[in-house]
């Protein structure tokens, strides 16, 4: 069903595509159809390589969105791996189970691009994949540019076979390959889609922006997105505190940790939420609070805000 | 009647990031103005107007060139839109119909917010759109107008949809026939 | 399992009437004995104050009456339904939320069959029994947006998210409230919502706009609307505004009763994952005001806030005319006993 958040996937299948790159199939534990994956997605698993440790880590989908049966993901196995990837390249066998939360993306395809030219860099192809998928069935022009080590370049090859693209540029390292070549005299309603290391993304960014590129056209995908930065929060009353992780709400946390908070829209326009700040500074991010509640810092809503600091101390009503 | 939000503003043209800046002028002179105080005719690398002439012609590779009509002028632009790269931005100065007109040919081939900006210093008369029959009625100058197609006795409204290019109009009388408020002329 | 009215109709005659279990299972809109635009949003999770909110797309007893209803407005006008072409895979992405959710909600009703290549869609009550491959427009009679919308109740739009804003760019709308899809399409959700009075000062919709596009798919969320309409017709469009708007004159103290209707809208937001659009789901109920007086706390509401009303909300709502009537036919039910907060009917049945 399209409105679940946590998902038991099974491993069906582990092809290896080289000696860090593996490919896995994986399928509802249940049976049942999977939530779409929208173009660009990750999917964020909450992997337990030791007994007590939970570990977050984020990888593309790479199959195509149509497909609601299966999702297939691909792990790089990073050298200075701190367990994700790792795990995966070591300890996850075919009909193994893993949790993990609905795909989300941070790319969307702009629904008015006359052209679209997507720069890969490395293993940053892989969210680019299933842009591609979507941009083709939109019938709209497409270019692809990818930017590889010579050893990943046959995996990567392959990896785009099913796509069915005349001709994916490859380029062998950063210095075979002219951005501002690829991106000169591209016909009006050019966008840009990006993913890769951060210099890589910069750089296109830069040439783009001299080429006359509005920032609108420009979309880039940073890797292992998170929500913001972590943080500690002691709840009055509560003899406790507790950690906010990068990549959860305090709103979240508070519910885990099985602490009763109100709530209604979860995105910071309702105000059912809000809670007061005893001490440290918040950043806030909703759409409720008036700019005098924000100065008097005395109260905030956990569902999105965050603190600016490393500490916080809250009372709940 | 206070302002709507849909009614559109226009603030004097400033130059953004751009490779090619083209103003497009609806008449032989910039209206005075119409340019943010850092900006001069200079700062555009091509100027094209409709002076309303039918002996012009526009010089190929002069940096300004004349048109004989808006329509002349339109026909050339979407020639050259169609062959355009990246980095073109698009100003356009003249009366609300003709801004919003080139706005949507610009769109048409590809260019978005920041890569065309409108101008139109004096809107007073209006175009409007029936809600009931969807008639175009022309040159408004009062609150109160009869539709060109349907006769209808139509209120226009500040709401003004930039994909019609129109103001709204609907009939005013609908739930009393014959009562109808007092005609007022729109401010520029 | 729902029974449904087959031959109700929202024009000339109107037959359309509520059974005991419609005004039961009705929104009620207001939560206060006042009113004031708010950004009144909460998850749209199965399950709240009525039946009405029981499932994700909700289907009740006057549904085939209303895709009949639906289905002559668009033969007498068919920009009813527009849809940008840039819109398509936001076209599949709402045949797709909508078909699974009613098959699955509804599975006496609807089945949807889905074989790798190719769907099967079945519609009990319109008798409809359809295979196509989706992702092919070819394979349906009409457009995938228009397919499944003629097929559900309540209006749908189709906001596209582009340049960190929203612009509707599509919708289905044959039963709104005095406005026009045909005029505001391709406008920003700011522009789209100008003609409504007070809101904007609130920074209402500004607030609106950016909930909205940080919204993620898989977690819908909903809020209430509400007008008042004269007789139960759906069509009260602007387009038409010239045929029903006549009828507003036509209350008085003998008929208001039966012939005054409190028109709830519940609004649902779903971000589509392919398309990363935004479907607005606008889901009308009627319920006269003599359906109203059977549920005591509601109808003692409902005179509350129509008689402290904001007259220029009045106005924008186009129940001025008749507002002063709507208070004194009211207040034979208001005996000034306070109501509970929350907008449940406090009863199993009916007076
Ligand atoms: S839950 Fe609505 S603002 Fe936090």
């Amino acid at each position: 069903m399209i409105f679940q958040s946590e998902l038991d996937l099974k491993v069906a299948r582990i092809d290896v595509l080289n000696e860090t790159l593996k490919r896995f199939h994986l399928v509802s534990a249940g049976g049942e159809f999977l939530p779409p994956a929208p173009p660009g997605s990750h999917l964020t698993f909450l992997l337990n390589p030791r007994d007590g440790e939970v570990i977050k880590n984020s990888y593309s989908v790479v199959s195509p969105t149509l497909i609601r049966d299966h999702y297939e993901i691909v792990v790089r196995k990073a050298a200075d791996s701190r367990g994700g990837s790792k795990f995966f390249h070591e300890d996850v066998k075919e009909g193994n189970l893993l949790k993990a939360k609905a795909p989300r993306s941070n790319f969307s395809v702009h629904s008015l691009a006359r052209k679209s030219i997507l720069i890969a860099g490395g293993i940053g192809i892989t969210p680019i994949i299933s842009l591609l998928d979507e941009i083709k069935r939109r019938r709209c022009k497409v270019e692809l540019h990818v930017i590889c080590g010579q050893s990943d370049r046959l995996a990567l090859e392959a990896l785009l076979a099913d796509e069915a693209l005349a001709g994916p540029n490859f380029y062998e390292g950063r210095n075979n390959c002219s951005i501002g070549k690829i991106l000169a005299g591209q016909p009006l309603g050019t966008h840009l889609y990006i993913c890769g290391p951060f210099n890589l993304m910069r750089h296109v960014q830069e040439v783009a922006h001299e080429l006359g590129y509005p920032s609108s056209n420009v979309h880039i995908e940073s890797f292992g997105a998170t929500i913001g930065n972590a943080f500690n929060v002691k709840v009055e009353g509560l003899n406790k505190e507790i950690s906010v992780g990068e990549s959860e709400s305090l709103l979240e946390t508070l519910e885990r940790e099985g602490i009763e908070a109100p709530f209604s829209c979860r995105g910071g326009a309702c105000g059912q939420c809000v809670v007061r700040v005893v001490e440290g500074e918040v950043d806030h991010r909703d759409f409720f609070l008036s700019d005098e509640q924000r100065a008097a810092g005395n109260c905030m809503t956990p569902c999105v805000s965050r603190a600016s600091g490393r500490a916080l101390t809250i009372a709940i009503k | 009647m206070d302002a709507m939000i849909s009614r559109p503003r226009y603030d004097r043209l400033s130059l953004g990031l751009g490779r090619t800046h083209l103003l497009i002028i609806q008449g032989s002179e910039l209206p005075l103005g119409c340019l943010a105080s850092s900006v001069t005719l200079d700062d555009f690398d091509e100027i094209w107007k409709v002076v309303s002439c039918s002996s012009v012609l526009p010089e190929p590779g002069s940096a300004e060139k004349q048109f004989r009509s808006a329509n002349h002028l339109t026909i050339a632009l979407c020639h050259r839109l169609s062959s355009e790269t990246m980095g073109l931005r698009v100003y356009v100065v003249g009366e609300e119909s003709f801004v919003w007109d080139i706005n949507a040919q610009c769109r048409r081939f590809g260019l978005g917010n920041d890569e065309i900006h409108v101008f139109a210093p004096y809107h007073g008369a209006r175009r409007v759109r029936c809600a009931h029959c969807r008639a175009y009625t022309t040159n408004c100058q009062n609150t109160i107008v009869t539709c060109d197609g349907c006769g209808a006795t139509l209120l226009v409204r500040d709401h003004f949809s930039r994909f019609w290019n129109a103001y709204q109009g609907f009939q005013i009388d609908s739930e009393e026939p014959g009562v109808v408020p007092e005609s007022v002329a729109f401010r520029s | 399992m729902t029974q449904f009215k087959i031959d109700e109709t929202f024009r000339d005659d109107y037959t359309f009437r509520n059974s005991d279990g419609a005004i039961l299972r009705f929104p009620f809109p207001f939560e206060q004995d006042d009113y004031m635009y708010s950004f009144n949003v909460e998850l749209h999770r199965k399950g709240g104050p009525t039946g009405a909110y029981e499932n994700y797309f909700d289907i009740d007893e006057h549904y085939v009456s209303e895709c009949r209803e639906r289905a002559l407005v668009l033969l007498q006008d068919p920009s009813r339904c527009l849809v940008l072409d840039h819109m398509e895979s936001a076209e599949w992405d709402t045949l797709e939320l909508i078909m699974e959710c009613l098959a699955s909600d509804y599975p006496e009703h609807f089945e949807l069959h889905r074989d790798p290549d190719s769907w099967r869609w079945i519609n009990r009550p319109l008798e409809i029994e359809h295979s196509f491959i989706f992702g092919d427009r070819s394979t349906l009679p009409c457009s995938p947006f228009e397919y499944i919308t003629r097929q559900a109740q309540g209006d749908f739009l189709l906001q596209d998210h582009r340049n960190n804003n929203l612009y509707i760019d599509g919708g289905m709308v044959t039963s709104q409230a005095d406005w026009s899809l045909e005029f505001d399409v391709g406008m920003s959700f700011i522009e789209w919502h100008a003609p409504v009075p007070l809101a904007h000062e609130m920074g209402v919709f500004e607030s609106a706009v950016n909930y909205l596009m940080q919204m993620e798919y898989g977690i819908p969320v909903r809020r209430l609307n509400w007008t008042m309409t004269v007789n139960p017709r759906l069509d009260t469009s602007q387009e038409n505004y010239p045929v029903w708007g006549p009828d507003r004159r036509t209350i008085t103290r003998q008929n208001i009763g039966s012939k005054l209707h409190l028109r709830v809208e519940l609004q649902a937001a779903w971000r589509l994952p392919r398309s990363n659009a935004i479907l607005f789901s606008v889901r009308g109920y009627l319920a006269s005001l003599d359906d109203i007086s059977r549920v005591p706390k509601w109808a003692r509401r409902l005179h509350r806030v129509i008689k402290n009303l904001h007259p220029e909300i009045a106005d924008y709502k186009g129940i001025s005319g008749y507002r002063d009537l709507v208070t004194e036919h009211m207040a034979q039910f208001d005996d000034g006993a306070p109501t509970s907060p929350g907008t449940q009917p406090d009863t199993k049945t009916l007076i």
